[in-house]
Formats: structure tokens, sequence, C-alpha cells
């Protein structure tokens, strides 16, 4: 018997030690198109890697130049000074744009100045133009009451420019710096903490590389998307800020082309298998509705099944026709992290921002509708479960009072990675939407 | 030898026409492994293109110490494992068959020239489980206590399922045997 045994092992591993057959010729392409992506993949990841490189490169220089610039401009109290016009003497001002200093002069104790003139004198006034230093005249005789006044800064004033004349003289005006408003808040808030809304129109960027992708891709559109979370915002400067966040983001594709009866549980001979496929280009549904029958409805084939039309004819068979389409819902946790730029800075800020995001695929269901019930069907395989997205935005805040914001903001964003697809197919989507919300500041 | 050197170097280099090269060379044999691992032709397509992949992605940790060919085969076989794993991993092989004789009786078969594709139409009709036994054991050469780990059974089961598809193989072939004989002798 243990002859028989090694003899019908010695058979097969012998028989088959050289069979060979033949591959059909798509293994390669499929191999091959792997190959590319991984590639693709890798040069992206580099691409993504350059790209938040020189995005904190750039941030950091500009943090940093306005930084260094606002130390020559810094009024050393840190607290704008307001004058009434009246309080200015006629026929005197600095001599150019040239912030004067003087530390002798003890701390202000209020904002304002409480009365002109005063005792207080600026000795030399050095005038940038010329270099010279001259013996300026005195600026203001100044109460000054235990405040200390380092700086004041006299700029010629802007066409539309606020603040206070304080000079009239050979046709120049000049003013202080501009008063903050009231309400902006102060250094010591930090910290911002909102809750956002995002309503998007999405389209996308196909790229089909076979003649199956390309048809699908032309019958598949997004039908709807909306995305809320909740962030945090850091205040790196005055005007700079690091936003980061949890938003969950709602999208659904429309994949038109197929026809969907129901009635047809009583037909279906398959006991654990999926009788119909429904291949998108983001990959393929594997219906598990047992009562949900799909064919064809254009010279597109998406339906993969048995039950062809020349095999069973829904119409014949007496079943109820659903509708034409197919809804794919995917649902995506996203960790965004962007920068924010405010390009003005008033009670109403213009700013912009930029970011990446990491979306992890947390939903995916694929249903069909009709006259408001929905017919869950399955959900497509062959999608990433985890994709990146960049984020370009441009949107005003204004300050609705010292510790709230309301923040709009139109914003453009792009998946740097394909949600998935079937071999030959890479789709990027885009959207445009406005984002609202509100944020605490503390 | 050299030649299979440059090629692999290339490969890892990225060139495409090297990679194409390699698969070339070795696809046709690869595929023939799928196919006794596989139940039908899509299955050994998809092991085949998985297999494939995974030696590209690999490629860098071949150490040139033995056979490529073999180093490949146990990548293609190790796939189809994980295949075979993930299919019946739900309705798990029974774990507490004990070993049983064979239900067919040995004879004094002659099995000279029996032809490969039939070798491999009987060996890909056995029930999944007695397979990759018999492919593990008979073909790769791995003990009960390896295969055993490798696809979470006990010996006791790798052997009994060895023995009922010897079994089987056995006779299904003198079946064979026995027609072939009969056509030709009229």
């Amino acid at each position: 018997m243990a002859d028989d045994f090694l003899n019908i092992d010695l058979v097969f591993r012998n028989g088959l030690k050289d069979y060979e057959a033949l591959p059909p010729e798509e293994v390669w392409y499929s191999v091959q198109a792997s190959l590319s992506r991984k590639k693709t993949r890798t040069i992206r990841l580099l691409t993504i890697r350059a790209a938040s490189v020189a995005l904190i490169t750039a941030s950091a220089g500009t943090l940093m130049w306005f930084a260094l610039s606002g130390l020559s401009e810094e009024i050393s109290g840190k607290q704008a000074i307001t004058l009434n016009q009246e309080q200015m003497p006629e026929g005197r001002f600095i001599p150019g744009n040239k912030q004067l200093s003087d530390n002798n002069v003890p701390p202000l104790s209020g904002v304002t100045f409480p009365g002109l003139p005063g005792e207080e004198k600026v000795q030399n006034v050095t005038n940038q133009a010329t270099g010279q230093q001259t013996a300026a005249a005195p600026l203001a005789e100044l109460k000054t009451e235990n405040r200390s006044l380092t700086l004041l800064v006299m700029q010629p004033k802007p066409a539309s420019g606020t603040g206070f004349i304080v000079e009239k003289n050979k046709g120049k005006e000049f003013l202080l710096n501009n008063p903050e408003p009231e309400n902006r808040p102060q250094d010591s808030e930090k910290w911002k903490l909102g809750a956002a809304f995002l309503p998007a129109y999405y389209s996308k960027f196909s790229f089909g590389s076979n003649d199956a992708a390309k048809d699908y891709i032309k019958q598949e559109n997004f039908a709807y998307s909306y995305s809320g979370g909740l962030s945090v915002a850091f205040n790196v400067s005055g005007r700079l800020s690091v936003q980061a966040g949890m938003v969950l983001n709602n999208m659904g594709q429309k994949v038109e082309g197929v026809i969907s009866y129901s009635g047809f549980g009583k037909y279906s001979e398959a006991k654990s298998v999926s009788d119909f496929a429904i291949r998108t280009a983001s990959g393929t549904i594997n219906s598990v509705n047992k009562d949900i029958f799909f064919t064809d409805r254009s010279n597109i084939s998406r339906v993969l099944t048995l039950y062809t039309a020349d095999v069973f004819d829904p119409v014949k068979a007496d079943l109820r026709y659903v509708g034409n389409s197919v809804i794919q819902n995917l649902k995506y946790l996203e960790l965004p992290v962007s920068l924010h730029y405010k390009l003005i800075d008033r009670v109403v800020d213009i700013s912009m921002s930029g970011g990446l995001s990491y979306n992890i695929l947390v939903g995916n269901t694929s249903f069909i509708q009709s006259e408001g019930v929905k017919y869950i069907i399955g959900k497509t395989s062959g999608l990433s479960p985890v994709t990146f997205s960049s984020s370009l935005g441009l949107g005003m805040e204004y300050q609705m009072s010292p510790s709230m914001t309301l923040s709009v903001q139109p914003v453009f964003r792009y998946y740097l990675t394909p949600l998935g697809g079937i071999t030959g197919s890479a789709i990027h989507p885009y959207s445009f939407g406005v984002m609202s919300g509100f944020f605490y500041n503390f | 030898m050299s030649d299979i050197k440059e090629i692999i170097k290339g490969c890892l280099e990225g060139s495409r026409r090297d990679q194409e090269l390699l698969y070339r060379r070795h696809a046709p044999k690869l595929f023939g492994v799928c196919l006794q691992y596989s139940d039908n032709d899509e299955e050994a397509r998809d092991i085949l293109q998985e297999g494939f992949i995974k030696i590209f992605q690999n490629l860098q940790n071949y150490k040139h110490e033995g056979s490529f060919e073999g180093w490949m085969r146990r990548i293609v076989v190790n796939t189809a494992l994980e295949k075979y794993r993930a299919r019946h991993n739900l309705y798990r092989v029974d774990d507490i068959e004990t070993i049983n004789e064979p239900e067919a009786e040995p004879g004094n078969d002659d099995y000279a020239g029996v032809q490969a594709d039939d070798l491999l139409y009987i060996i890909r009709n056995l029930p999944p489980k007695y397979r990759m036994v018999f492919n593990l054991y008979a073909i790769e050469g791995y003990s009960h206590k390896e295969i055993s780990e490798m696809l979470s059974i006990s010996e006791g089961t790798s052997k009994s399922n060895l023995s009922r598809a010897r079994g089987i193989l056995q006779k299904k072939v003198s079946i064979y045997t026995g027609l072939r004989r009969s056509v030709i002798n009229g």
C-alpha cells in the first residue's frame, strides 16, 4: 500500500514537474498596470512630501518675515494709541516716517492720552530720506501717566485710511497708526474651536486607459455631496493660523445605464453567491439583494450575470420596474490640516487657506431608489480604503463678538490619490463648495 | 544564470523591458502551478497575477542563493494558499477528522503514459482540502507539521486528507488508464 501511495505521488510529481500552460495575455496587462500604479503612487507620494515641505517652508518664511518686519514697527507698549484731533497741537510733526523712541518715558496707564500738552519731548529725530539727525520739534507735550511710550509711528495718510490726521504741512498729511477694532480678539486668544458645514458640487478628472473604463466613466456622475465636522485652529501669529479637524464627508455617485426590477427573489436559485455584479469605473458592486434583477440599458455592458436577456425576461416574468440608475454612496472620515493666512485683517477678515487631508473610507453602500423607497444592493469592491486630498480656499471671517467668529469660505478640493477603480481607470474627484461655520475664540 | 541576474537587476531598476522578459520567461511554468492549486482558470489567473506582483515587489529580497525559479514558485504557492485560506476560512475544513483508510483499493496499475493534462484534470477535481494537502506534501515536499501550520489544521487532519486524496487519485488514475487500455486494445 505504501508503495502504491509512493507510486501515485511520483506519478503526479513527475507528470506535472514540467507542466506549462500559456496564461491569458490580460494577466500581464494587469501586472503591468499594477506595477505602474505603484510607481505612480511612489512619485505622487514624493510630490506630496515635496509640496508639504515647500508649503511649510513658505509658511515659516512668511511668518519669520512678518515677525522680523513687525519688530521695527511695534510699539513696545503693544497698545494702540488713540488721539483726538483736538488733542494734537497744530504745526507739529515728525519729518519722514520715523519711529521715535524714548525709554525714559514712564509707562502709560490708559489707552488714550489724557491731555495735551505735557512735559515729555522727543530729543532727536532721524530723517530717513536724508539720514540726517536733527533736533526735532516737540512731538507733543504729553502727560503719559505711568505708561511707556517708546514708539510713535507717523505715516502718510492713505487714500482711504482711517485714523487721525495730526499734521498738514507742505501738502503732506500724516496720521497715527490705525486704531485696532474694538472687538478684535486679544493676543491671549490663540485658539479657536468651531463647527463647519460644507455642501459641495463634485466632479472628477478621470483617466481611462481602456475602452471599457472610458465608457463607464461617461455614465457616472456625482449626485450630491456634503460634509460637516469640528475643527480647532491655533493662531501662530496675528495673520497666520494652523487648523486641524475631523470631518465626515458624504458623497453619492450616480451610475447610469443599469435597469433594475424588483420581485426577482422567487426566480433566484443562488444560495450564497451574487446573481448580479455591476461594473463601475470605481469598482464592482456585487448585489446581495436577491429580490432585484439588473440588466443593461445601453450597449455598454455593466451587468455581469447568468440571467442574460436570452435566459430571463423580466417583463414576461412580471417583475416591477424600479429605476435606471444605481447610487454609490461613500462616506469618508477626513482628517484635514490647513494653513490660513489673513490677507486683510479687519473686522471682516479676508483670508486664504491651503491644506491636505487624510481620508478614511468609513461607509460604502450602493442602492437603487424608487418613489422614496431605497433598496440596498451591496458594496462597491475595489475602492481604496484611504485617500489624500488637497484644498485651497479664499474666504472671509466676521468677528461677531470678541469670542465668536463667523466663517464663510469657498473651497476647492482635489483628490491627489484615486478613489479606486477597475484596471485601466483612475478617478480623481474635485469639488467646489462653500464652507460655513462658527468659531469660538479662547 | 548571469542572464537572469541581469534581468533581475534591470527589474530592480524599473526597466519595463526586463520586467516583461522575466514574466514571459517564467509565466507559463508558474501558471501550470497555479492551475494545480485552483478550482478554475479564473482563480488560476488571479493567483498568477497576484503572485507576479509579489515577485516584482519582493525582488530585492532575493539573495541569489537558491534557485530563482524555486523562489518564485514558493511565492506563487503561498499566494494560492492565501487565496485558499481566505475562501475557506468561513466554512473551515473539518479539523477533527481521524485517519481513515482510503476508500479506493489501489491495484497494480501501470500509470505510465498518463498525460500531464489528464493528471492536471484529475488533481483539479479533487475537493480543495485534499488537493491542497496532496500538492503541498507530494509535489512541494512539505512535511505534515509544516502543512498543518500553513493550513491551520492539525497534523492528523493533514495526514487524513493526504490519505483520502491519494485514494481518490489512485482510483481516478486507474479508471483513466483502464479506459485508455480498453481504447487501445479495441
